[in-house]
């Protein structure tokens, strides 16, 4: 059984139509880029999947259970936590006690437990440093980092990134990619957004190409790449 | 058979009501959706208004109508002092606290009332506004003609300078986006001290218009700030051309709740339709207002 | 962690001293006493649901009113004694308050402070209007209603001191417990404690009720401390202004603040007396727009950064 089935969602904003009949499956422990150039519709179907908003059409189906119009807390706690794409913190608390709000609540940790937890998923994703000080003094950079260690400690074993590479340099891009391969290989799943193309063909397993809402390719990063379709439409940006 | 006489003549009054309500609320429409600040002390803006055509026509002895562009000037400038010296220092800093300073500043208004007039009723006599319009059934009280089309007439005329002005343009521009506005030369400062005097100044003259058939007291303006707030979001937050659905929906409210109901209700149907609207119909009665 | 137990040990040390203070002072410092715990249990409920969990609610005031004509009833009508009857009308609160909270705490900023606003004063249109209208007299209209004169003012003090003593606890409880860090999460940024798995109107609607049923016991115990009460009163927006005032004076958001704050205020009015009552009133309104402005920390704001320069002048 797949891990996540997103059965012909659409949503539309009005006369906006934001996606159209995107289908796709994910299978366990798998890497999932999608791609697609800006206002594909990368965002909304995460938001849809994450709870953040219902599909006007279609459903979203989690190990064999229909999620689509479920509140987002309810969704976090039955396994899928999404990063935000410009990073959200709760500004007067600290790193860890970010962290901490995210174990106690999306996984459901007893406090002692959701503290430990909290500290060890601040010093995996490197802000071990920042640890005590409150979140509204982190970088940009180290916000993307807090939202991954927030999302990871929910616990969720399935796991939706929404451009958490966006603004890193060379060097950057490559820690972050290895941080999560060692993420995939802890057992989570995952789903990526990226317009890093360096990132989602070192990263991803498979990619799944959007544009104007709707899907246009689907397949091994590398066949995708060649595919005429997402050549015409849109490549991104190779990293230099 | 018989045309309901009662029923007419109390949409009437409501709709006569309502005029004054949209007038008296446009300018927290206005205030909001230009600054974000939602004025706490939007009443006594009224009140000060109200007591300023009392006072020139009492001691003055000018005329009622007179009073009301001076009722304006008085009012646009305490306004504009007010944004440009306090309100300004709230700008982009959470809600509660524009709220909190003009809760702070309503407390300050009333007790200065109360401290320099009493807490006594007062009521305008104006001898040309004594009489009624009798238009086959139903009275009209000439005062609250008058009132209601100045007020509409006010409405009016801020929706054109809105849109149709330089000053509107820029109004417009730097509640859009007051980044932009700088950069296109415009100093947001300038125009939210300039909109809080427009603002002001409307709700001044509404009170003027209102100190023509009711009495005056110093605190008489909470009800018109929650009257305000509940005419405002009836006709959709920020979008200033709804306070007249908004204004007539609540005058209308009223009216039928003091016909048939009792008038001692008349407060708890506005609040409980300020209530209802809130809930489920956030964007007001049109649905153009701003949601959250 | 040390802080937070040194200052619930002082806190622990200070209830101590004033649970045994009346049998060393005089009938008016124990009245004063006695106001000050009031405002601090009232003030400390608004701090929790406005500086805590971020909910600007402008109509607290709507349990105090239902508490006090609860309380009321339950004494007259029902015969029961003041202490069952306050708990009862505390009840009677938390219900009125999770059917009133549950569709008002879907609204956010400005449209929940609008909304609790407009339902406290239409609260005290249907208290006006109650006993023309139900066959249950309960209000009094805007006559209002006597109650029978209480034997002595000692247990005031310490209902008053109970309730400032459990509102200043749950304050200290929630800077380190689980249902602490969810409602603080969702006063910082609500939309994210939803994404991590918060049920953001749950944790509101328990705190609006926990609230209601301190507030609603303090309304009850008033009403019965002045013998009277009428529904313009005790659903004045007066009451408000007075929480958040005191609130913002001691400190927003920190657990001593409110008490500080009522303190504060109390005994700068007790000062000026009611001979001054206009100017008093555009006082507090100045002490809030200048407070708002420039010292949102408060009282214990300051009493941070005296003890920061410390620190630094130390090192």
């Amino acid at each position: 059984m797949s891990v996540l089935e997103v059965r012909r969602v659409s949503k539309r904003f009005g006369s906006l139509v934001a996606l159209n009949q995107v289908e796709f499956a994910l299978a366990e422990h798998e890497i999932l880029g999608i791609i697609g150039p800006n206002g594909a519709g990368k965002s909304t179907l995460f938001n849809v999947i994450a709870g953040l908003t219902t599909p006007s059409a279609g459903d979203v189906v989690y190990r064999g259970r229909s999620i689509a119009g479920l509140r987002p807390d309810a969704v976090c706690r039955l396994g899928i936590a999404k990063t935000f794409q410009i990073p959200q913190l709760f500004p007067r608390l600290t790193v860890t006690e970010n962290v901490l709000v995210a174990a106690l609540y999306g996984h459901g940790a007893s406090l002692t437990d959701a503290r430990q937890q909290a500290q060890e998923w601040v010093a995996f994703v490197g802000l071990h440093g920042k640890a005590t000080m409150s979140a509204e003094t982190l970088s940009v950079a180290e916000r993307r980092r807090a939202d991954l260690a927030r999302v990871l400690a929910t616990g969720a074993p399935l796991i939706l990134l929404d451009e958490n590479m966006a603004g890193l340099n060379q060097t950057e891009v490559e820690a972050a990619v290895a941080l999560l391969r060692q993420v995939r290989e802890r057992g989570r799943t995952l789903v990526v957004t990226e317009h890093i193309m360096r990132a989602i063909l070192g990263l991803a397993d498979r990619v799944v190409v959007l544009n104007y809402g709707e899907k246009i390719a689907e397949g091994r990063p590398v066949d995708v790449m060649r595919d005429a379709a997402v050549v015409k439409a849109y490549l991104g940006e190779a990293h230099g | 058979m018989a045309v309901p006489v009662e029923l007419v003549q109390t949409l009437i009054n409501g709709i006569l009501q309502g005029g004054v309500y949209a007038a008296a609320a446009v300018g927290l429409s206005l205030i909001f959706g230009v600054s974000g600040i939602l004025n706490a002390a939007h009443g006594e803006l009224v009140m000060l208004g109200a007591f300023a055509t009392y006072w020139l026509v009492t001691l003055y002895h000018l005329d009622a109508l007179l009073t009301l562009p001076i009722s304006f000037a008085l009012l646009f400038a305490f306004g504009w002092a007010l944004q440009y010296f306090v309100l300004n220092r709230t700008l982009g800093r959470p809600l509660l606290l524009s709220l909190l300073v003009t809760f702070g500043i309503s407390l300050i208004l009333v007790n200065t009332a109360l401290r320099l007039w009493s807490g006594d009723y007062r009521m305008l006599r104006i001898p040309y506004f004594q009489h009624s319009l009798i238009l086959g059934e139903f009275i009209v009280p000439l005062s609250r003609v008058v009132a209601c089309v100045t007020a509409v007439a006010m409405v009016a005329g801020l929706s054109w300078l809105l849109a149709s002005t330089r000053l509107g343009r820029m109004i417009r521009a730097t509640a859009q986006d007051g980044e932009m506005a700088r950069m296109l030369g415009v100093n947001p400062r300038a125009v939210y001290a300039v909109t809080f005097g427009i603002g002001s100044g409307v709700s001044g003259v509404a009170g003027s218009l209102v100190a023509f058939y009711t009495p005056v007291e110093p605190n008489m303006g909470l009800t018109y700030t929650l009257f305000a707030f509940a005419v405002v979001v009836l006709g959709g937050l920020g979008y200033t051309a709804g306070v007249i659905w908004g204004g007539l929906a609540l005058g209308v409210a009223q009216a039928l709740t003091e016909t048939y109901l009792e008038a001692g209700l008349s407060l708890l149907v506005a609040f409980a339709l300020l209530y209802a609207i809130l809930r489920f119909m956030p964007a007001g009665i049109m649905g153009k207002g701003r949601l959250e | 962690m040390g802080r937070p137990t040194l200052a619930e040990g002082l806190a622990l040390a200070m209830l101590a001293v004033l649970v045994a203070l009346p049998l060393g002072i005089g009938p008016y410092p124990v009245r004063v006493a006695t106001v000050i715990f009031m405002w601090a249990a009232l003030a400390g409920a608004w701090n929790l649901l406005a500086g805590y969990a971020g909910s600007t609610d402008l109509g607290p005031v709507v349990h105090y009113g239902v508490g006090a004509f609860a309380t009321a009833a339950f004494m007259l009508k029902a015969q029961l004694p003041f202490l069952v009857a306050v708990v009862l009308g505390g009840v009677v609160a938390m219900a009125v308050a999770y059917a009133l909270g549950t569709p008002t705490l879907r609204l956010r900023g400005a449209y929940f402070a609008i909304g609790t606003l407009a339902l406290a004063e239409s609260a005290k249109e249907v208290a006006l209007a109650w006993d023309r209208f139900i066959p249950f007299p309960l209000t009094g209209g805007s006559a209002g209603v006597s109650l029978p004169l209480a034997a002595g003012y000692i247990q005031f003090y310490y209902v008053m001191l109970a309730l400032m003593a459990g509102v200043t606890g749950t304050a200290l409880w929630l800077q380190r417990s689980k249902f602490g860090y969810g409602l603080r999460a969702v006063g910082e940024n609500d939309r994210l404690a939803e994404a991590s798995g918060v049920n953001i109107h749950r944790l509101r609607r328990r705190l609006y009720v926990g609230s209601a049923f301190v507030i609603a016991m303090t309304g009850g115990t008033a009403g019965y401390w002045l013998s009277y009460i009428n529904a313009a009163e005790v659903f004045s927006t007066a009451i408000t202004f007075q929480m958040v005032v005191m609130t913002l004076l001691g400190g927003l958001g920190t657990p001593f603040g409110p008490a500080l704050g009522a303190t504060f205020l109390t005994l700068a009015s007790e000062y000026l007396g009611t001979r001054f009552v206009y100017y008093y009133l555009i006082i507090i309104g100045a002490m809030i727009v200048a407070l708002s402005l420039f010292a949102p920390g408060g009282l214990a704001g300051l009493v941070q950064l005296a003890r920061q320069r410390r620190v630094q002048e130390a090192a």
